[in-house]
């Protein structure tokens, strides 16, 4: 029997809103200790990793895991059905071939209950090990998605390059460039607001416009996002729950030139 | 895969399986068996034929969606999408990259792609826009007085992804290509259908007295002969019995096949013809220099090898269509088509797969390897779809095939996959058979409430339409329920017709 309850149906909405637009067939394994999900883009170049701790929920228990194979774009449907401060508990059986959403209004004793069919979704699972980055970056979310949507207008590719103390990003197109340089600060009175800056090796790499649109989706579930960057490694882009972390893995582009 | 391919002949180790196949949305292909189970890799299609050469005509994908169809592991792949219409037309040509130890290997390395017919298109290198027809190094040439009247007229042309030229080490240039139809029967569209075969045709011709080998594989939307063409061999309405092949219609009825052709009406046949060097009319043949390769191998006895057939008047299952795909070579490539076909038992479209094996001489290439670069028009390079695979980049080993696998199907609590096929199945015939008594009386309610269906001339129950001509908007008539078919057919529509 699985119970999982958000306290809020807005935070399951927000998550899943950070990854619904880049894959549709997910697995959510879930155990004892949560819900874990992991899938890959069509083109295979990126691809997407949840978490949810239990302490991300109001209350949790499963005493057997079980695999939900879900479409994301129905669980969207259902989940546009709740309140943002509806509390939503998912609810499946041991041998589920259904699950339940519950979503319950405590103000108004007003329930809504939905169930969405499941699939057999064979995808493997790829245990992924800490890998070694060159470079960590932590900013604002909100500022990586200004500069991803504003270099995105510019080309398909959008190149980030750290050295030392600056971090670059640049955008190349046809109707002309676009470059944006930030420095590493602390802000006191904001923490929020710092950039960190790790750096062991320099870095320049070059990625899809259109896959760190998709990964900026996710901005939305922290005021922080975690960039780990290495020119032998997938780069790692990170948002952190309360507990867990939803994790985009991106390959890099090839030079151009063979 | 498991699923075997639907060619039966087998191909030899020095042929080269050319295939073209209309597939009216590559998205929907994935919709019909035994597509559907390929786990939306085309890359699986091209080994179900068996395919080494491959052109796609109708992709209708958009840009976005290629990062899906444009980065296979094993083919080069040329793809041609519209400028402005999205989701519209779309021409793709997808190499196979044979093994080093393959006899093929070199023959079908790729030395130059270009997108269009006119060469007036061009591609990136570095920051510059650079035209076919101004760099030998990246055009395959034969640009020489293509009719076109200025520089506009041909982008234009080209626009639309109607066309994709490879050229091949073994001196061959494959032409894909989707030609314009003039469905809508306007003049307009008449005239840029012959501008585009005219153009078309020329550069042909040039390629041809380049020495060049040209395949010339497509929908043409041009049907070449009157055997090839159920309607107007209806309408021509010629006595034909069962016994008759092409020929002998051609014999008897020479002057309905040239008309056909020569008709003023229908310029694109004419222009077609004069490109073929068995066409009926030998001062055609003899300026002609391609050859069907499916007439070459079918023979002009076979009648009925159709490759295309109307949907809406569900003409399929009557056989009752025309022949407007091809794959055309060079006349002097004759000798070295192994065979060549249609496979109308494909579905998935309304149009079916058209092939033809070429077997090649390795040695014509020359024995030692030697590398090329793949030109800048590979998609890889044009659709900017340079990313790694994550799942390389995991290390991991898995075949894709596994990885994306991908079952559709709502969990049972106790999978029995056969049994419950078999109930669905039984459920099914049920309620067909049996109906209960309520269904029953509500079909007769329903079927009653424009009186007894009349007897059509087979003495079978006539099916009720809803007329949409202009004249007669929703007026309800009756008409034989078998689809419309070549006359004397028994299977197919007596023609039956009359208001409720």
């Amino acid at each position: 029997m699985l119970e999982a309850k958000f306290e809020e149906a807005s935070l399951f909405k927000k998550i899943i809103d950070g990854f619904k637009d880049c894959v549709q067939l997910v697995n959510f394994q879930c155990k004892e200790d949560g819900i874990i999900a992991q899938a890959v883009d069509d083109s295979r170049v990126l691809l997407v990793s949840l978490e949810i701790g239990i302490e991300a929920f109001q209350e949790y228990r499963c005493d057997h895991p079980v695999t939900l194979g879900i479409d994301l774009n129905s669980l969207s449907k259902v989940l546009r059905c709740g309140n943002n401060s509806d509390t939503l508990t998912l609810i499946a059986d041991d041998t589920p071939d259904s699950v339940l959403l519950l979503f319950e209004d405590t103000k108004k004793d007003r329930i809504a209950e939905y169930s969405l069919k499941l699939m057999d979704i064979d995808a493997d699972f790829l245990k992924i090990e800490e890998l070694a980055y060159d470079t960590t970056l932590l900013m604002p979310s909100s500022e990586f998605t200004k500069i991803v949507r504003d270099l995105s207008q510019f080309s398909d590719s959008l190149n980030i390059m750290i050295t030392k103390e600056t971090i670059k990003f640049v955008a190349d197109g046809d109707i002309g460039s676009g470059s944006v340089i930030l420095k590493p600060f602390v802000n006191m009175d904001r923490p929020e607001e710092s950039i960190k800056l790790e750096m062991d090796q320099p870095v320049d790499l070059t990625f899809g416009s259109k896959y760190l649109q998709d990964i900026v989706k996710g901005s939305a579930l922290s005021e922080k996002v975690g960039v780990r960057l290495s020119s032998e490694a997938p780069a790692l882009f990170q948002f952190d729950l309360k507990s867990g972390y939803l994790q985009f893995f991106l390959a890099p582009k090839f030079n151009d030139e063979e | 895969m498991a699923c075997n391919t639907p060619i039966e002949n087998d191909k030899a180790a020095d042929a080269c399986r050319f295939l073209t196949f209309n597939v009216n949305g590559l998205r929907t292909l994935f919709h019909y068996q035994p597509f559907s189970n390929m786990n939306q890799s085309i890359e699986n299609v091209f080994d179900y034929f068996n395919a080494d050469i491959i052109t796609f005509q109708e992709l209708k994908v958009e840009r976005s969606a290629l990062t899906k169809w444009g980065k296979l592991d094993n083919f080069y792949s040329f793809i041609s999408i519209p400028q402005a219409r999205k989701g519209y037309s779309g021409v793709g040509c997808w190499i196979r990259i044979l093994p080093k130890d393959h006899p093929l290997h070199n023959s079908l390395k790729v030395i130059k792609a270009e997108e269009g017919i006119t060469g007036r298109l061009g591609v990136k290198i570095g920051k510059d826009l650079v035209t076919y027809s101004s760099d030998s190094s990246i055009g395959i040439g034969g640009y020489e007085s293509l009719p076109y009247n200025d520089e506009q007229e041909a982008l234009k042309i080209d626009s639309e992804g109607r066309s994709v030229m490879v050229e091949l080490a073994s001196n061959t240039v494959v032409i894909c290509v989707y030609c314009p139809a003039n469905s809508t029967l306007s003049e307009e569209g008449e005239l840029f259908r012959v501008k585009f075969l005219k153009i078309l045709f020329k550069r042909i011709r040039n390629l041809d007295a380049m020495g060049k080998k040209v395949v010339l594989m497509g929908d043409l939307n041009v049907c070449r002969d009157l055997i090839d063409h159920a309607e107007s061999l209806e309408r021509a309405s010629m006595p034909i019995t069962d016994n008759m092949g092409g020929l002998e219609i051609e014999e008897k009825f020479q002057n309905s096949c040239r008309d056909f052709i020569i008709n003023p009406d229908v310029p694109h046949r004419r222009l077609f013809n004069q490109m073929l060097s068995d066409s009926m009319f030998s001062e055609m043949a003899l300026e002609g220099v391609l050859i069907d390769t499916t007439r070459l191998k079918q023979s002009r006895k076979r009648l009925k090898m159709y490759t295309v057939w109307n949907t809406f008047k569900n003409s399929r299952p009557a056989n009752y269509g025309s022949r407007i795909d091809f794959v055309l070579t060079s006349t002097r490539m004759g000798v070295q088509v192994q065979s060549a076909n249609i496979l109308p038992q494909v579905m998935g479209s309304d149009h079916c797969p058209v092939y033809a094996d070429i077997i090649y001489d390795p040695s014509d290439v020359g024995e030692k390897d030697f590398d090329v670069k793949t030109p800048k028009f590979e998609a890889r390079y044009k659709y900017d779809l340079m990313h790694g695979n994550i799942l390389d980049m995991f290390g991991k080993v898995k075949s894709q095939s596994v990885l994306g696998k991908v079952v559709k199907k709502p969990v049972s609590h106790s999978p029995k996959p056969v049994d419950k096929l078999i109930e669905r199945n039984e459920a099914r015939n049920l309620t067909i058979t049996k109906p209960s008594n309520g269904e029953k009386e509500k079909i007769s309610q329903l079927k009653n409430f424009f009186g007894e269906p009349p007897l059509c001339k087979h003495g079978k129950e006539t099916i009720l339409r809803t007329s949409k001509t202009l004249t007669n908007p929703g007026k309800r008539f009756w008409i034989c329920k078998y689809p419309k078919g070549s006359f004397g057919d028994k299977l197919s529509s007596c023609g039956f017709f009359q208001w409720v």
